[in-house]
């Protein structure tokens, strides 16, 4: 037994391995370093933990394969963990540009909750079998809640955090009533074994309880993604966290999620034989599309940067999620692309959302006005930005929601596809909106916008990004499938 | 191995160099101010020095020079690449634009100085120059549209540089709208080309023709639209009309532009499009009728002009007539040759016609004269270009001409003839030009001494007067270069008595030009000569004013645009922005209500979710 369990190949462990281990030195520095050497030390040390396993990640390409069964290591986790670390790393510049003085006192805990929340998502990544993903998902949830509600004299953090563990908590409650049925019917907890038996003829009497099992599990997962029904804490909790926390939540958080519902659904849910009536893909697509309307329709009547941006991120959930309702072989490429896109355009337009409301003591859009003449680089960064949320072409953002809408198209889900670009136009308004107010208002100050070093280095690390995603949308797509 | 290397950097310079100056200026010009100048000179240096160097090689080794190709979009089938590539055609062009902009960068020097603004227009001028460079190295039918459409708008830009003048900005209006007219016609032989050939590229095309893979009705089609926007470019009747009002733009954007390089463009389509055209007899014979009658009509309007270079800007349009009627009638040699010999004599012409605005601050003919003893070197210059355009030998453009009335008669079309009256009234032209401007008494006195020519203007000048002379060496053999380059050797030599014959009607019109301008001076007198600028009276008005096509085309076609449009926008009006206004409403009205779900409190956030839960089981037991 036990030798049979030395005989696993560990080593497919490594990048979540050095993640906790970096943030167990993390929260220990606190008790062991002084408090002056604590802050010089802390972000190096967890940069330096990102980057190793950034690199064992990629040692990894080549070397694939899956721990017992459960925890695969294919082309897809690998690019999503690269995806997280990448992400994690810039939010960590968001990080040491917090002000709050909470955050400050406890910023060891900050960052080794981040990294233990990453590890969580990486896993989660992986994750091939209920328990696991169980795990994973608790993993990420219960450090993540944590973050939101760090800023500890903050009323609006504390209530965020407690609303995210509410909210949470049901969303477990369904995870758990889902994998009871699945569990139940099947006997086996890991995917492979529930797709196979489940496919299984003579579970035909038990398909209520099959889809049943599905929309509870993949219910719960919605929590993670932002998107109906689990969506309603994202403008709250987005909203009263620290922004560099958002951040976290926006991206990290989000792609891991959506990692862990290609892997259920595709992995098990789509084997199933035969749709009857409202099946697997039609139910992705009907969350898709809620998504992408109730998001983008709610987004017109935000005055609130931050919460602006939650509804906007509620909005690219339904994006995402169009190419697993599509299924085509492509789905997974487009998926990736557009999360890299998202990555790069969302964190660039915290940073610069938080820059903005720090100078102006408000998270109102009014707080943009006359950017252009305070800071027109900024302006500028701006727009690329909008232009890529939006979908306008050149940006990184253009090619992602085309692509998905190929997909879209390929798959035959015609109808989404209508909503998708019905969504994508209504949006437009909301992101000139700030667009309009940097450049066409103006503002009580032309004192110029400086930003500090973190946030300048996400923000324009986005724009270029966004830009640098759209002229080598090519060879990116062809590194990515180098990993398939 | 480093052949292809260098044949890459040389490419790479050739495009690179006025791009890079075009975008330092773009950053620091304003700050820059009179250096903005040499920083675009430079970059045109850099260019005209990269294609000669590419040309030499190109005559070495015979291969087509190529940078390497970056694909942007590689859907299944043929991607979307952005590469550079010429073989000799292309290199040949280059060299062309290259030193053309070089010398027309130098004129601008002096022409320019002074002005506040002078590190716009020179950013402007590099941005063309790239654009055109970009253009003649494309190799894909997608990267030539974008430069296109780019020379479009440097041409917009250039023209309407004096944003004060209201006529400037409405001459770069017309000249964009009229080009954007022909270019439809480019745009949609783009998307034929795609869907027929599977892939932008200009070889994967000519393999398509060889083949046989497009069937003739569709490569006529593709030949007419393609014709149809170098209609727009290169001015040929009825899409001329943008060419005369673009004179308002500065005098060496209209050497540079409105005659040498980019109204070139349109036949140097034509030209590489040659395997598609050559397929078409159809299409061949349009182009040459069109070629043939913009030959004609735009020298008879010249005749009636009384602004310098208006009469210009006509025989540009007349020349370009020559020089697609010679695509037409199947010799790329030909037109090619008449494109380079034009491109110095005219760019020469106008140069000078700016040494006497430099002088005595005007381009009307009726106010101009007695400059010939005043000004002897622009005079002489001048002169040079003038007979070069009248074709009269050992000059340039007597040899290029020749190869013309060559290719037309042999291929039997009555081209020729009409050819040979245009050159009868090309002579008559010029003649009248000469003798108002120079050759005649002054009909407003001008300071003595005149201000001297800047010696940048002066260099430049000089150096075309002596391109446009010598440059029939082209054809000889020492500097062979020239089929070799273009690829198809020389028409078959004319008649001996075509090259007499044309040489005297030449002279002949020259003789009538000035003489008669001469004798309605004379008699006349000056006053009413003044006015009238020793033309027909009544009939020339209705020359000058190019028949009323000009009008024809502004009023009858713009005002019918005009009808068209204000009847749309009533429709637009009354049902789309209803239309609209009901979607905006029901879209406000779903997000208000579904806004009033995330109140802030958590335990409707968790029901709200239990119950879409709800609805997706309902669903689904439903419709199971």
């Amino acid at each position: 037994m036990s030798d049979a369990m030395l005989a696993l190949p560990w080593a497919l462990l490594g990048p979540e391995a050095i993640v906790l281990l970096t943030a167990l030195v993390l929260l220990a520095a606190a008790w062991v370093l002084p408090p002056a050497v604590q802050r010089r030390a802390l972000y190096p040390a967890a940069f330096a933990g990102l980057f190793v396993a950034a690199g064992v990640t990629l040692l990894l390409f080549p070397a694939k394969g899956d721990l017992a069964g459960v925890f695969i290591v294919d082309g897809f986790a690998l690019v999503v963990k690269l995806l997280l670390l990448a992400g994690t790393g810039l939010v960590l510049f968001l990080a040491a540009d917090e002000r709050d003085p909470a955050w400050r006192d406890g910023e060891s805990d900050a960052l080794g909750l981040m990294l233990i929340a990453l590890v969580g998502a990486m896993v989660m990544a992986s994750a091939a079998d209920v328990a696991l993903l169980f795990v994973a998902v608790e993993t990420l949830s219960i450090a993540s809640y944590a973050l939101v509600g760090l800023k500890k004299r903050s009323v609006a953090s504390l209530e965020a955090a407690l609303k995210y563990v509410l909210t949470g908590a049901a969303a477990t409650a369904f995870f758990a009533f889902g994998a009871a049925f699945l569990v139940g019917l099947t006997g086996a907890t890991d995917f492979a074994t529930l797709a196979e038996r489940l496919a299984d003829p003579r579970m035909a009497p038990y398909r209520p309880f099959v889809y049943l099992g599905f929309f509870a599990l993949f219910g719960a997962l919605t929590f993670k993604i932002s998107s109906p029904p689990f969506y309603l804490w994202t403008p709250d909790v987005y909203q009263g966290a620290a922004t560099a926390v958002t951040g976290f939540l926006a991206v990290v958080s989000k792609a891991a999620g959506l990692a862990a519902a290609v892997r259920l659904t595709a992995g098990v849910f789509y084997r199933l034989p035969g749709e009857e009536g409202f099946g697997v893909g039609a139910t992705v697509a009907l969350v898709a599309a809620l998504s992408m309307l109730i998001g983008n329709a709610v987004a017109l009547w935000q005055s609130d940067a931050k919460r602006l941006l939650a509804y906007s991120s509620i909005t690219h959930a339904g994006y995402l999620l169009v190419p697993l309702a599509a299924a085509t072989p492509m789905a997974v490429e487009q998926i990736l692309y557009y999360l890299v896109a998202y990555l790069f355009m969302t964190l660039g337009a915290f940073a610069l959302v938080e820059a903005v409301a720090r100078d102006r003591g408000t998270y109102d859009v009014r707080a943009f006005a006359g950017l252009y003449h305070r800071s027109p680089g900024a302006a500028v960064g701006l727009f690329i930005l909008m232009l890529s949320f939006a979908g306008i072409p050149l940006t990184a953002g253009f090619f992602g929601k085309w692509y998905i809408l190929l997909g879209a198209l390929g798959g035959g889900r015609l109808g989404l596809a209508a909503i998708f670009i019905v969504a994508t136009v209504i949006s437009y308004a909301y992101y000139f909106s700030l667009v309009w107010q940097a450049f066409m208002r103006p503002g009580p100050t032309e004192r110029p916008l400086r930003l500090a070093a973190g946030p300048a280095i996400v923000f324009y690390v986005g724009v270029f990004g966004t830009l640098a995603g759209a002229l080598f949308f090519g060879p990116l797509l062809g590194a990515m499938r180098l990993a398939f | 191995m480093f052949e292809s290397a260098y044949g890459a950097a040389a490419l790479g310079a050739i495009f690179g160099g006025p791009a890079v100056a075009f975008g330092f200026l773009l950053v620091a010009g304003r700050r820059l101010g009179a250096l903005a100048g040499g920083v675009a000179t430079l970059g045109a240096l850099v260019s005209a020095a990269g294609a000669l160097w590419a040309a030499g090689m190109f005559l070495r080794s015979g291969e087509v020079l190529a940078t390497p190709v970056f694909l942007w979009l590689a859907p299944a089938g043929g991607g979307i690449t952005f590469g550079l590539q010429a073989g000799g055609l292309g290199l040949w062009m280059a060299v062309l634009v290259g030193l053309v902009a070089f010398f027309v960068h130098l004129y601008s020097l002096g022409y320019m100085k002074g002005d506040p603004r002078q590190a716009v227009y020179f950013q402007h001028l590099s941005f063309f120059t790239a654009a055109m460079q970009g253009l003649v190295l494309s190799g894909n039918l997608l990267q030539f549209y974008v430069f296109w459409e780019l020379v479009g708008l440097a041409s917009f830009l250039l023209i309407g540089f004096d944003v004060h003048r209201p006529a400037a900005r409405r001459a770069a209006m017309k000249a964009f709208l009229v080009t954007r007219f022909g270019d439809i016609g480019l745009f949609i032989a783009l998307w034929i080309v795609y869907v027929h050939v599977g892939s932008f590229r200009f070889d994967d095309l000519f393999r398509a023709v060889e083949t046989g893979a497009l069937s003739p009705p569709l490569l006529t089609a593709l030949s007419l639209l393609l014709f149809l926007g170098a209609m727009g470019k290169s001015g040929q009747f009825p899409l001329h009309v943008w060419l005369p009002d673009a004179m308002e733009g500065p005098t060496p954007v209209s050497a540079l532009i409105h005659a040498a390089t980019m109204v070139a463009a349109g036949v140097y389509l034509v030209a590489v499009m040659e395997p598609v055209f050559s397929a078409s007899p159809v299409a061949q014979a349009v182009v040459a009728g069109v070629g043939a009658w913009t030959a004609l009509y735009a020298a008879v309007v010249a005749v009636a002009q009384t602004d310098m270079k208006r009469v210009l800007a006509y025989s540009t349009v007349s020349q370009l007539g020559f020089m697609m009627h010679a695509l037409g009638v199947g010799s790329v040699y030909a037109a090619l040759f008449h494109l380079s010999t034009h491109a110095f004599f005219k760019a020469l012409l106008f140069l000078g016609a700016g040494a006497v605005y430099h002088a005595a601050g005007t381009y009307d003919l009726t106010r101009l004269g007695g400059l010939g003893r005043k000004m002897p070197f622009t005079t002489a210059a001048f002169a040079v270009g003038a007979l070069a355009l009248v074709g009269l030998p050992p000059l340039s453009g007597f040899f290029s001409k020749e190869r013309i009335l060559a290719a037309s008669w042999t291929a039997g079309s009555g081209g020729a003839g009409i050819l040979l009256g245009t050159t009868l009234i090309t002579a008559l032209y010029v003649g009248r030009l000469l003798t108002l401007a120079f050759f005649s008494p002054a009909r407003t006195p001008t300071p003595a001494p005149l201000p001297p020519l800047p010696a940048t203007m002066a260099i430049a000048v000089a150096a075309l007067a002596l391109f446009a002379a010598f440059a029939g060496g082209l054809e000889s053999e020492r500097f062979g270069a020239f089929a070799r380059m273009i690829g198809e050797p020389p028409p078959s030599e004319a008649p001996a008595f075509f090259a007499a014959l044309s040489t005297a009607l030449g002279l002949f019109g020259l003789l009538l030009g000035a003489t008669w301008v001469r004798r309605r001076l004379a008699a006349i007198g000056r006053t009413e000569a003044a006015a009238d600028g020793a033309s027909f009276g009544g009939f020339s008005r209705a020359v000058r004013a190019g028949f009323g096509v000009d009008a024809l085309i502004v009023r009858g076609i713009g005002g019918g645009a005009m009808a068209v449009g204000r009847a749309l926008a009533a429709v637009d009006r009354g049902l789309f922005e209803g239309i609209v206004a009901l979607v905006v409403a029901v879209v406000r009205g779903l997000g208000f209500f579904a806004s009033r779900l995330a109140d802030g409190r958590v335990q409707r956030y968790n029901l709200i979710a239990v119950l879409i839960l709800l609805f997706f089981l309902v669903v689904w037991a439903v419709s199971g």
